[in-house]
């Protein structure tokens, strides 16, 4: 039913888009939004049964329900859209699929069947092509069900699985975003008898491969972190999120934190010029932040320091 | 017998066939104009109707009216609806709705019943939106700044901005500020002065003459009157300024030591239940408790207000939001006043930086919108329009009430209520009650024990020796419970992610996969995180 609708909804939009139903509506004198109307039903009614929408207008259509995480409505478009267009082109089939087993995924009620079953249909697809678009985003998905979907999850099992991703297509945005993934498992996995110190450093030789400015942004954020957390090196993370920031934080809440974080970094290793800008840059731009007060306080004493200097 | 003859009946029932299909036509036509009469008006007058729901509460309804009047002044394509629902069944109510399918436009999100979950699948997420400058506030002193900057909280509150989804599901329209209300004339029969203590040692000094006041007269006088409810917000008041040197030394650097960071500084060993700020915090409480009304630990807010209005009491504290009530019931002038917590290195004040900053106070009646909205243009519109400077003047002092809004006057009566921006940094509460975060066995840990703190035979130290039993336990499975729930969110979080990686030669949905990978992975570091803290206590016990 839901299939049904949307494809009705895709026609009559696809006519309300139309120049002509503005101007049947003008032809017959009437008001252009009732014209339109008129003209838009009648078109509809008389053409919903010779027309049909393109199949990758469809598909772009039935991931965009993905995005609205309309699982169940996606997973129905998909599987209709399987049935109707057995004779398209064999990508688009396996897209049809990939969006079909990744709506199973999710799709309401959770059942340990459906995931069985998505999983399956995620493993043939791999199989088939494993290094096509759709072969690679199967394989990611299948790393991610073994972290989120399968009980118990399995690092290890997830792990295998971005590796070999990146070692088939490192410049993929598939393999790019397994990077990160790969990267924040080992940081904060077991350490296989390495020192935090050298998993992270063996992981900062993996910047090469990321091409991709969001995902650079990410590893140097992971990175900067990492050394905070485990208290490694205040000169090591101050360098990478200096990097991640320059590259532009999406988030408001994350990037307020990566300002005052760079000023506390930058201050406690004595660098008070960099504590200086960015703590101001703080005080700046989120003026409302609990912390405002505190960090103008920090600002008087690194004057005080300045100015005893001189 | 029918009385007919065949002919007659042949007729008959020829004539009823054409009368029926006569009737059928006449029947559809109707409805057939009617129906597209209503389309086409609807489609020529481009009316709509959207629908605002809140919680009943004196005077919000009558400003929200004025509000909706204006608004619609000026949009005449636009009606507002207002729901109004008693507190009382509210939390009922809003889930029914939103189960149904078919729930308000516009809805508050104003408690904490509404999960993570909810906020997701139902309301509209607001981060975008909240960047550009709201129009409303053209030609006021609001002009040009963002609209998230326009409230004094930054929109950093846990009833606006969600952590864990590390999104903005909702703008507020008031400010809710914990103050103590004092019954003048008592204050002046009992000190002969109108002067409202402004230290921790003045509120001290005033409460122990209050004390020799009930004795001398033989009177059931109590300093305090308060509500459980407040009791524990103001545990979480003394405890986040207790601990604000945790802020202070978090080795993320981010002058910040709230959300899980606390939880997992305690799986990993950073601090324990007897530390001494938490301690300090506890004796601090205990100090207070002396002077509440007994059994304040079972009275709920209609009984402090009766026994503060009785006269029983001299002050009460408690939330702007009875001012207007207690204006409206009051046979006495009210003194307002901030509660004093220790200043530095006074007594219970070692450690301490100073007093917290409100700047983030709570801020109530946050308005988030359905998703699924047919009208989410307009929706937001009017969203932007009762947040905006002038509307949300109007509609406070209809209700008694301050404004979430930053630079923007209170009424007269209502300044005593803006929050202290000039406030130090906070630390964690050790409850986890009200931090934004859920932690459930670990909060009523802390309720199921407060009898042990507060009973003539406990004190702190039982109260910490019977808590401790329980507490590392209490953690550790709220903590599970929360990567389960994390679990549940990347699974769908990884399907929009695919697929805004199958969109993203759009470059709005390219925009949309950027933002998405940069809070999956943050989201992704803090369930790590969690997990490795669990695992280094497992071994650690």
């Amino acid at each position: 039913m839901n299939y049904k609708k949307e494809q009705i909804f895709l026609l009559v939009n696809k006519f309300r888009k139309s120049p002509i139903t503005g101007f049947a509506g003008r032809v017959v004198g009437l008001p252009r939004r009732i014209g339109f109307t008129a003209a838009a039903f009648s078109m509809t009614f008389c053409s919903a049964a010779c027309l049909s929408a393109k199949n990758s207008e469809l598909t772009h259509h039935a991931w965009e329900l993905v995005v609205q995480l309309r699982f169940n409505d996606a997973f129905d478009y998909f599987s209709r859209n399987i049935k109707d267009n057995t004779e398209s082109d064999e990508l688009d089939i396996r897209n049809m699929h990939l969006g079909q087993a990744l709506s199973l995924l999710n799709k309401n009620p959770k059942t340990n069947t459906n995931t069985r079953r998505a999983i399956s249909m995620l493993e043939s697809l791999a199989g088939e092509d494993p290094k096509d678009e759709t072969g690679l985003t199967a394989r990611y998905l299948l790393a991610r069900a073994h972290l989120f979907h399968l009980t118990p999850a399995s690092t290890e099992d997830a792990m295998t699985k971005y590796e070999g991703i990146i070692r088939d297509k490192p410049e993929h945005i598939i393999a790019q975003i397994s990077v990160v993934k790969l990267a924040m498992l080992r940081i904060y996995g077991e350490n296989n008898g390495k020192t935090k110190l050298e998993v992270i450093k063996s992981i900062e030789a993996m910047s090469s491969l990321l091409k991709d400015s969001a995902l650079v942004r990410d590893f140097h954020l992971l990175l900067g972190n990492a050394y905070m957390y485990f208290d490694l090196s205040p000169e090591k993370a101050l360098h990478h999120l200096i990097k991640a920031e320059r590259i532009g934080i999406a988030g408001p809440v994350s990037s307020s934190e990566t300002c005052i974080q760079i000023a506390e970094l930058a201050n406690s290793i004595g660098n008070f010029h960099i504590a200086n800008s960015y703590y101001k840059s703080f005080v700046e731009k989120y003026p409302r932040d609990i912390r405002s007060y505190t960090v103008t306080q920090k600002i008087t004493e690194l004057n005080k320091i300045s100015n005893s200097d001189q | 017998m029918t009385g007919f003859n065949k002919p007659q009946r042949k007729r008959f029932f020829l004539s009823s066939n054409k009368l029926g299909i006569l009737l059928l036509a006449v029947t559809f036509s109707i409805s057939l104009w009617q129906s597209l009469t209503h389309e086409l008006e609807k489609l020529d007058s481009e009316v709509v109707t959207i629908r605002i729901a809140h919680q009943l509460q004196d005077g919000v309804v009558e400003g929200y009216e004025e509000a909706i009047a204006e608004y619609e002044a000026l949009h005449p394509n636009v009606r507002v609806k207002q729901i109004v629902v008693p507190g009382k069944i509210w939390n009922m109510w809003r889930k029914v709705q939103l189960v149904g399918g078919n729930p308000p436009d516009l809805m508050e999100i104003a408690d904490y019943t509404v999960t993570d979950e909810d906020r997701r699948n139902y309301f509209y997420p607001l981060s975008d939106q909240v960047k550009t400058p709201n129009p409303y506030n053209a030609g006021t002193p609001l002009e040009g700044t963002p609209w998230k900057n326009t409230f004094l909280n930054g929109l950093t509150g846990s009833h606006q901005y969600r952590p864990l989804l590390m999104e903005i599901f909702a703008v507020p329209q008031f400010s809710e500020t914990n103050r103590i209300f004092c019954n003048m004339r008592l204050l002046r029969e009992v000190t002969g002065s109108d002067h409202l203590p402004e230290t921790f040692d003045q509120l001290t000094e005033l409460c122990e003459q209050v004390l020799s006041y009930a004795k001398a007269k033989n009177e059931s006088v109590f300093p305090i009157a308060i509500s459980n409810e407040k009791v524990d917000a103001l545990m979480k008041y003394n405890f986040t300024q207790q601990t604000q040197s945790f802020a202070l030394s978090n080795r993320m650097k981010t002058l910040d030591y709230r959300y899980f960071t606390p939880v997992r500084g305690f799986l990993d060993g950073d601090w324990e239940l007897d530390n001494p700020q938490i301690v300090q915090g506890l004796q601090l409480i205990l100090h207070f408790s002396r002077y509440f009304q007994p059994g304040f630990e079972a009275t709920d807010l209609e009984d402090a207000q009766f026994k503060f209005l009785q006269g029983q009491s001299l002050m009460m504290y408690s939330g702007s939001l009875v001012y207007g009530n207690l204006l409206r019931e009051a046979n006495f002038e009210i003194g307002v006043f901030p509660i004093q917590l220790p200043a530095p290195d006074s007594r219970y004040g070692k450690g301490v930086l100073g007093p917290i900053s409100e700047a983030e106070n709570f801020l109530s009646a946050s308005i988030g919108i359905y998703k699924n909205s047919p009208y989410l243009d307009q929706s937001l519109d009017f969203l932007k329009f009762i947040t905006s400077y002038s509307a949300s003047q109007r509609i406070c002092e209809k209700a008694s009430r301050s404004p979430a809004l930053v630079n923007t006057p209170s009424s007269e009566s209502m300044k005593q209520f803006t929050p202290v921006s000039e406030g130090w940094i906070q630390g964690f509460n050790p409850a986890f009650k009200w931090m934004g975060i859920p932690m459930l066995n670990t909060s009523s840990l802390f309720d199921a024990n407060k009898y042990i703190l507060f009973s003539a035979a406990g004190g702190v130290v039982s109260f910490l020796n019977e808590t401790n039993k329980k507490y590392s336990q209490a953690i550790v499975s709220d903590i599970q419970r929360e990567t389960e729930i994390r679990r549940i969110s990347f699974r769908q979080d990884d399907g929009q992610l695919i697929a805004l990686t199958q969109l993203k030669r759009d470059y709005n949905y390219n925009i949309m996969l950027q933002q998405k990978l940069e809070t999956q992975n943050l989201q992704e570091v803090e369930y790590l995180k969690n997990l490795s803290a669990v695992a280094t206590s497992r071994s650690r016990n």
